[in-house]
């Protein structure tokens, strides 16, 4: 028996219409996924900035509430209270109502104006490791930049190396233009796998697969059939999230959008084969579920979606590399922010697509081995 | 009494049968702990830099020691110009580059501030983010030594003149990303398991046409929400209890606060997210819809409006209203405060407040649609 496109194109009818009849999932396929795209585009914000201030002042002087001042100047600090009790700072800290507090002691303005050193203590809420650190080194750019202003001016004995970055793709390093692809990528996984997951289990709790496997069709023919919709659903959706961040977001978009599609059409290879594996090894739908969510949580917190790679330790990467999302994520932010072409985005491309038809592969063959 | 225990019972029934469900549901969240905390890391470490010298000289040499000090930077590519080194970055080969240009150290030694070229990829924002700061630190460092050497050579004081800040780190004193993700991880892993599980009993009765017997049954609704809800808070005990010895024992990570107040925190968490599953299991009445929308509903909104990876008051005003009915947002604020300050009730009243109320709105309502079916 050949391979017959009117057999497959019958079982991807029947499933399209399973799908779209059922009011409950059609807000589900289509709203949601642009909710989720605008609310967490709008969430996603990891820049450090007002970060909560508390200045306990005991210098009293013109120059200690210049610091204050100057240290609430910039978007780095809110200094949200000028106190002179150190207590006061204590509890906001351990409130969480400010994050560091910086005490000013007494003597600052007679020190610096002696060109004498004087040492300003700061406490630091390290609960946040990453912004802890950031917000250090903002305090202490903003306190040289001071203390050059009040001491007397000297030739330095030796020049400084004076660092001038240049952020290439994304100038201003909005979080946001890097997050919002990662959101796209997200969205698209999520929904796809979940779709495909409960293609053939659905069949076996409601006990029609029995039918399905004695009625003259081939399994590769039945599965094409039953992932055919899910590709257009998918690329809709793809394509849904991408105009919303777009126009939502205002992330440029410097590829092409036909190298877009055809990337999705790669990724979904791995997204709905993963989900057809899920499906094909469960007893129930509930049991599905849990096998996608299993892949779905490392692929987003290993894949580069949110922390980069390359900190990880080594086996942490070799895992990182087998999951398709690691390449799509590249792939997708290269093709908003770079503008790459097919050349650069080839390699991925590839990992992604031997990736796709590996999963495949074996979900196709496990179904043929149940169904027989 | 008698109709919650043969629920009770039913429902214990149902768990322990299925056998892969649970030891799913058991091992995963420790599994995935221990997965995540490894291997997530917020420290920069491995980052490769492409290399442009046109100066050649010992200083320039010494810049780059300078840099790549601490082994979390090194040189992986030396190219000869700036267009090499674009070319380098396009290709995602390299994703921080330095170019030094000529002239460099004649002009520090002539006491002049030099120039040098940083250029970094920033399609990666939070990689780029966090290298720039690294070697922004360790060269504002590095020069701070120098000048200082400089200085006492020539016979000037042992200190600067000017303000040195002298940071004190509260509660993760080591400044440990482990010890920030780690309560973070537990709250999230917890409330999609927890919401999954129980997404499934209700519909299932709808599903099995079993739900008529249930209605023709004395059993009141709460009755039969709390019997349903009780064997599975079981499971989730189990899994908590597993999630922190490992957070414990493996990563160190102390607990500083009271652990009475941990487990009626816990507790009420795990009830709300089941509660919340159960809702939406009464409501939408199908065993796939209500597992798709659970698994939406907390997956993604307990990642990133929780503030486990962004901070919430980096938001917008509406997705901060908005973070208040996530649960995780608040079961978080909870565990960072007792894992890592030691604060109590004193402080984190409204957080336990705002989780009682959650749950018993969602109890309430899972109760009110279960019961408006029965007319």
């Amino acid at each position: 028996m050949m391979f017959s496109f009117r057999r497959m194109a019958a079982v991807a009818r029947k499933e399209l219409r399973h799908i779209l009849r059922d009011h409950r999932m059609r807000p589900v396929l289509f709203i949601v996924p642009v909710m989720q795209l605008i609310i967490l585009g709008y969430a996603a914000n990891m820049d450090v900035d007002h970060v909560k201030m508390m200045v306990v002042d005991h210098d009293r002087s013109p120059v200690s509430r210049e610091v204050a001042q100057r240290l609430d100047a910039g978007v780095a600090f809110d200094v949200v209270e000028i106190t002179e009790y150190e207590a006061d700072a204590e509890r906001a800290l351990d409130a969480g109502d400010a994050e560091v507090a910086i005490l000013l002691p007494p003597g600052l303005a007679r020190g610096l104006a002696r060109a004498e050193a004087v040492d300003v203590p700061m406490w630091l809420d390290g609960t946040d490791s990453n912004r802890g650190t950031i917000a250090q080194t903002y305090a202490e750019t903003i306190l040289a930049g001071i203390s050059a202003d009040h001491l007397p001016a000297r030739q330095a004995p030796i020049g400084r190396a004076d660092p001038r970055v240049r952020v290439l793709y994304n100038p201003a390093l909005r979080s946001r233009w890097f997050m919002v692809p990662g959101v796209v990528v997200m969205v698209l996984a999520v929904v796809t796998s979940l779709l495909s997951a409960m293609a053939i289990v659905k069949e076996r709790e409601k006990g029609t697969i029995e039918q399905l496997v004695v009625t003259p069709i081939r399994p590769a023919e039945l599965i094409a059939g039953k992932l055919l919709p899910f590709v257009g659903i998918g690329l809709f959706i793809a394509a849904l999230v991408t105009v919303a961040a777009i126009i939502v977001f205002g992330v440029p978009f410097r590829g092409s959008f036909l190298d877009l599609v055809l990337m999705c059409l790669v990724f979904l290879m791995s997204t709905l084969g993963v989900g057809l594996l899920g499906s094909t090894l469960a007893q129930t739908q509930q049991q599905a579920m849990l096998a996608v969510f299993l892949v779905l949580m490392p692929s987003f917190l290993l894949g580069g979606v949110f922390y980069p790679i390359s900190n990880m330790p080594g086996w942490a990467q070799t895992l990182a590399n087998l999951t398709p999302v690691r390449y799509f994520i590249e792939i997708v932010r290269a093709l908003f922010l770079k503008g790459a072409g097919l050349d650069v985005l080839a390699a991925d491309a590839a990992a992604l697509a031997a990736i796709g038809l590996v999963v495949l592969g074996v979900a196709t063959f496990r179904f043929r081995k149940r169904s027989a | 009494m008698t109709a919650f225990l043969a629920i009770f019972y039913k429902e214990c029934l149902h768990i322990v049968r299925d056998r892969r469900a649970l030891a799913a549901a058991l091992l995963l969240p420790f599994v995935q702990l221990m997965l995540f905390g490894f291997a997530i890391q917020l420290d920069v470490r491995n980052v490769e830099l492409g290399l442009v010298d046109h100066d050649r000289t010992p200083a320039s040499r010494a810049l780059v020691e300078q840099i790549c000090a601490d082994g979390a930077i090194r040189v992986s590519r030396r190219v000869a110009d700036e267009d090499a080194m674009e070319t380098l970055l396009d290709r995602g080969i390299v994703r921080i580059g330095l170019v030094i240009p000529a002239g460099f150290e004649h002009r520090r030694h002539a006491g002049v501030d030099a120039p040098i070229q940083l250029l970094v990829d920033g399609a990666d924002a939070s990689f780029a983010g966090q290298a720039l700061g690294h070697v922004g630190g360790s060269l504002q460092h590095g020069m701070a030594n120098e000048i200082r050497q400089t200085v006492r050579v020539a016979g000037g004081p042992e200190r600067l003149p000017g303000i040195h800040l002298r940071t004190r780190v509260l509660y993760n004193e080591a400044l440990n990303g482990t010890w920030f993700i780690i309560p973070g991880l537990i709250a999230v892993l917890l409330v999609m398991l927890a919401a999954m599980l129980t997404s499934q009993c209700v519909a299932r009765e709808y599903e099995e046409d079993t739900i008529e017997q249930i209605l023709i049954s004395p059993v009141s609704g709460p009755v039969l929400m709390l019997g349903k809800l009780l064997p599975y808070i079981g499971v989730g005990v189990a899994q908590v209890i597993t999630v922190t010895m490992a957070a414990v024992f493996v990563f160190g990570v102390p607990i500083r606060g009271s652990l009475v107040l941990l487990s009626i925190a816990t507790l009420l968490y795990l009830a709300g997210a089941m509660a919340l599953g159960l809702m939406l299991s009464a409501v939408l009445k199908s065993q796939q819809v209500a597992l798709q929308i659970s698994l939406v509903a907390t997956m993604l909104p307990s990642l990133l409006l929780s503030g486990f990876l962004f901070p919430i008051e980096n938001m917008h005003p509406i997705l901060q209203a908005l973070s208040w009915l996530i649960p995780a947002r608040y079961y978080i604020a909870i565990t960072r405060g007792m894992f890592l300050k030691g604060t109590g009730l004193a402080v984190l009243w409204p957080e336990f407040l705002a989780m009682v109320l959650f749950c018993t709105v969602m109890l309430a309502l899972a109760t009110s649609r279960f019961r408006s079916t029965l007319s």
